[in-house]
């Protein structure tokens, strides 16, 4: 099935599909290297005197330090993985709990104190994926594979910068719904894309789709009912007519 | 819908309650779903007051290092205080300071000492009842045993 022509602005990058992979890997380095020789990319040093000071039990410098990180770990890694507010800021909260359990454990890397916090978020995320029973799009397998590719990388990855992994992660969550709504009748995406995502109103996207509102709404009906069966990885032939 | 199968009753049915909760009308999974989409391509961002509504109730829990810098001040401040006041009293001779005897040994030896209670009552007791009179007996004999260790020490005996 032919990719829907997706072009949506700052939120996808249309790449060919078969070179997606690639281009996203030569993008994120080329926004390493950027980020990395960049001024503002490296507070390291009043970061590394604030984690000095927060370890010591000074609660205004760890009040910093979350005041920095904590709205990028709430938008780049709990919202999009989580896919509800309110979970998402339980899910902060629990993180900052596990921050102050864990903050005399942590050991200050050359990275900066993001990449650990990112995976204590990640964690969090997961057990709350894994204890709840809402509708997600990512699954624990999933959450658990990004774990470990970045505990595998915490400690070493020095050019790892806070808002190259903060991009990449806003990469991997619309990677995932474009990759599903590849996977689902062009006219399904298209719908989903412009009433779901772009949030038109219900009648112009009828119109557009040459359709009367309520036949779109059965229309986009179907289209979720698909791309739920895209979203699980035991429903493969879930391409619809 | 000219390529669309004709929905079925429960389709219409589905589709209707999927719109009203995409307008905020009713749940619906699909509308669970349509969010979780939504929010994994356009996450918004945390409102600055509610980040630091959830940061200020998770700080609170840490334990304040002012807070515990104060309390060991108290501390060693009430420990020099009792330890003047024991200083004071042992000074004063109203208490015998440790491996030391008072010189006062007249009025010590006159003091009431801890004893039993035994040669208040005759024995052996009633299995049952009484218990309230042997109380008051001894509470009435303490008090009288204090009193005299009291005015002999104030040296009014």
């Amino acid at each position: 099935m032919n990719a829907v022509a997706l072009t949506i602005p700052g939120w996808y990058a249309p790449f060919p599909r078969g070179r997606a992979t690639e281009m996203q890997r030569s993008a994120l380095q080329r926004a390493k290297v950027a980020a990395v020789s960049s001024p503002s990319g490296s507070p390291a040093l009043d970061e590394r005197a604030l984690v000095d000071r927060a370890k010591a039990g000074d609660r205004a410098a760890l009040g910093q330090l979350l005041s920095h990180h904590g709205p990028r770990l709430y938008r780049t890694v709990l919202l999009p993985r989580l896919g509800d507010e309110a979970r998402a800021r339980d899910a902060l909260s629990a993180t900052y709990e596990r921050v102050i359990q864990r903050l005399d454990q942590y050991t200050w890397q050359p990275c900066g104190m993001y990449p650990w916090l990112r995976v204590i978020a990640m964690r969090i995320a997961l057990d709350m994926i894994r204890s709840g029973r809402h509708e997600v799009l990512f699954e624990a397998d999933d959450l658990q594979r990004e774990i470990d590719q970045a505990e595998v990388s915490l400690g070493r990855d020095v050019s790892a910068a806070d808002q190259v992994q903060a991009q990449h992660d806003l990469e991997v969550a619309r990677a995932r719904v474009q990759d599903a709504l590849d996977r689902i009748n062009p006219r399904y995406a298209e719908a989903i894309r412009m009433r779901v995502i772009e949030e038109q109103p219900r009648e112009e996207v009828a119109r557009k789709m040459g359709v009367t509102p309520a036949t779109f709404d059965v229309l986009l009906h179907r289209s979720m009912a698909a791309l739920r069966k895209a979203l699980r990885p035991e429903a493969s032939e879930g391409q619809e007519p | 819908m000219d390529r669309e199968p004709a929905p079925t009753e429960e389709e219409v049915e589905q589709a209707r309650a999927l719109r009203d909760a995409l307008e905020g009308r009713g749940d619906h999974a699909d509308a669970e779903l349509a969010r979780a989409l939504r929010l994994a391509v356009r996450p918004t961002e945390l409102p600055h007051l509610e980040h630091q509504a959830i940061l200020h109730r998770t700080l609170a829990k840490l334990p304040n290092r002012r807070r515990s810098f104060a309390l060991r001040i108290a501390g060693v401040g009430t420990s020099l205080a009792l330890a003047a006041a024991v200083a004071l009293l042992v000074s004063r001779g109203i208490v015998a300071a440790p491996g030391t005897e008072r010189h006062d040994t007249v009025a010590t030896a006159s003091l009431m000492r801890s004893r039993t209670t035994q040669p208040l009552f005759d024995q052996p007791f009633p299995r049952q009842g009484g218990e309230s009179a042997r109380i008051d007996r001894i509470a009435w004999a303490r008090g009288r045993d204090y009193r005299a260790n009291l005015f002999e020490r104030m040296g009014v005996r």
